[in-house]
């Protein structure tokens, strides 16, 4: 379980003081797919990544598996980070490094054996239904792809927490179905929690059970996804609603789970 | 033909094995002292790894001060260091240290170049999986940017490669030493072409192969 209290984050920029969230109380609970929805800029990157401590909050403390984490240093940090895997806004994988070598890198970094790194990468690869691209390099992947990889790569820890930043912005809506559908397999199947931040209210509707809608370094809305959807209560979920992603917006999960082959039958 | 090789041949060779002694060695002993401040320099940078205003601003002044004396001074100004180090500031021992010692900063302020264009979002990636700022270093930013810093070390080579020309005035031999004594003072202009061709077709060859291996090794877009 991921807790935030009372949490804020002040960011030092060059022409000063720039507040990015102010007063953030959260509660993630194990085996929720939890969405953060909000418009560009509304905080949702910062808020995401506190928990992981890629950012410090600059108030309040966030609470995981009952441990204060907030000032974690060092090595504690470096474990902690090892038990929540991170899908960034733009996949962020190594690009002189192979599918596989990819995928092998948060093992390698825990100096597991080679052996036994690539028997999990390829298990994974599996998982994500792309092992016949493990001796591919990245750039030679589609964006689809790419964020597969980045999913298989977030999970090879076996992490019990998952963080994924807009992890299907720059996709088109089938390929995001897919990657959506993929998502929620894992949290089905591994029973990893998943945070997942998005732009987009279908998205969310789609595969979180609980959402938190975020404006302006706030929360304005928090709660189950159907309750939100039935009863908006903020004004800049009304607004999101109104931008609803028809092709996303399908709640099906028969579709392509996790290959391109697999033709979406409407 | 013949016979200028005859007579001159040895000499071109031994000029030429001279010459790749200096830039090998130098360049190697630059890499010695020059990527460790490289890495030292980029990793204290604002926003780098472990940003530290004051290291990051006395490495940039010494890579600076280092990098804006001209060769032939650094050459002559520490010929009490060279003997010191290798106990002669004559011969090709005598000249690898001036050039070791010119192309140090040179070699740092590439390398940490090279560092700065790994993408911030990949070291990202690397702290969210737990890597420590060591493996960071190892395992993204000199990995990633490998292709890089393969063409800055072909740069470094070459310009060392020219320099030792220059070294040839403490009569440490080489190609360039072989150019001037003939060309200048014996009005030997065969001697003088011969070696300046020599030098012309080693730097093509060199240049072309880095390109060749950064090329071979960059699997970015
Ligand atoms: N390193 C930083 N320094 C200063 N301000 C920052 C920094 N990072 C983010 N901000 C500011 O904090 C606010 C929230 O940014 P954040 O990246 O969390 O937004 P977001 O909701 O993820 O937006 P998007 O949907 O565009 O990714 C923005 O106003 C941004 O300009
Ligand atoms: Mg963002």
């Amino acid at each position: 379980m991921i807790e935030l209290i009372d949490v804020g984050k002040v960011y030092q920029a060059s022409d000063g003081d720039h507040r990015a969230l102010e007063g953030v109380n959260l509660r993630i609970e194990d085996g929720d797919i939890f969405g953060i929805i909000g418009e560009s800029g509304a905080g949702k990157s910062t808020l995401v990544r506190m928990l992981n401590l890629l950012e410090r909050p600059t108030e309040g403390r966030i609470i995981i598996d009952g441990s204060d984490i907030t000032d974690y240093q060092g090595r504690e940090l470096r474990e902690l980070r090892a038990n929540i895997g991170m899908i960034l806004q733009n996949f962020a994988l190594f690009q002189q490094r192979t599918v596989l070598q990819n995928v092998t890198f948060p093992l390698e970094v825990r100096r597991e054996s080679k052996t036994a790194s690539a028997e999990r990468a390829h298990e994974l690869l599996r998982l994500v239904n792309l092992d016949d691209k493990a001796t591919r390099y990245p750039s030679e992947l589609s964006g689809g792809q790419q964020q597969r990889v980045a999913i298989a790569r977030a999970l090879a820890n076996e992490p019990h927490y998952m963080l994924c930043d807009e992890a299907t912005s720059a996709l088109d809506s089938r390929t995001t179905v897919q990657v959506l559908d993929l998502l929620a397999r894992i949290n089905a199947e591994l029973g990893v929690t998943m945070v997942v931040i998005t732009h987009s209210l279908a998205v969310a509707r789609r595969i979180c059970n609980r959402i938190a809608v975020i404006d302006a370094g706030h929360i304005v809305e928090e709660g189950f996804t159907a309750d939100v959807f039935a009863n908006p209560k903020s004004e800049i979920t009304h607004e999101l609603l109104d931008w609803g992603d028809e092709a996303v917006d399908q709640p099906s999960s028969k579709q392509g789970v996790n290959g391109e082959e697999e033709v979406v039958r409407g | 033909m013949a016979e200028f090789f005859d007579n001159y041949g040895a000499l071109l060779a031994q000029g030429t094995i001279d010459t790749l002694v200096m830039t090998i060695a130098s360049c190697l002993f630059a890499y010695i002292i020059g990527l460790p401040l490289g890495i030292w320099f980029a990793v204290t940078a604002p926003g780098g790894l472990r940003p530290n205003r004051a290291v990051n601003t006395v490495l940039g002044w010494v890579i600076n001060i280092g990098r804006s004396i001209p060769f032939i001074i650094l050459l002559v100004a520490i010929i009490p260091f060279t003997r010191l180090v290798v106990g002669t500031s004559l011969g090709v021992p005598g000249a690898v240290v001036p050039l070791t010692v010119a192309a140090a900063p040179f070699v740092a302020r590439i390398v940490e170049q090279s560092l700065a264009e790994v993408d911030k979002s990949l070291i990202e990636a690397a702290h969210s999986f737990g890597a420590s700022n060591v493996q960071i270093v190892v395992k993204v930013m000199l990995k990633e940017s490998l292709p890089s810093l393969v063409r800055g070390a072909a740069i470094t080579f070459v310009n060392l490669f020219g320099y030792s020309a220059m070294a040839g005035t403490v009569g440490a031999g080489g190609l360039g030493d072989i150019a001037i004594r003939y060309g200048y003072q014996r009005f030997q202009g065969d001697v003088m072409l011969a070696a300046v061709v020599l030098c012309v077709v080693l730097v093509q060859v060199f240049q072309s192969f880095g390109d060749w291996i950064a090329r071979a090794i960059d699997r970015r877009q």
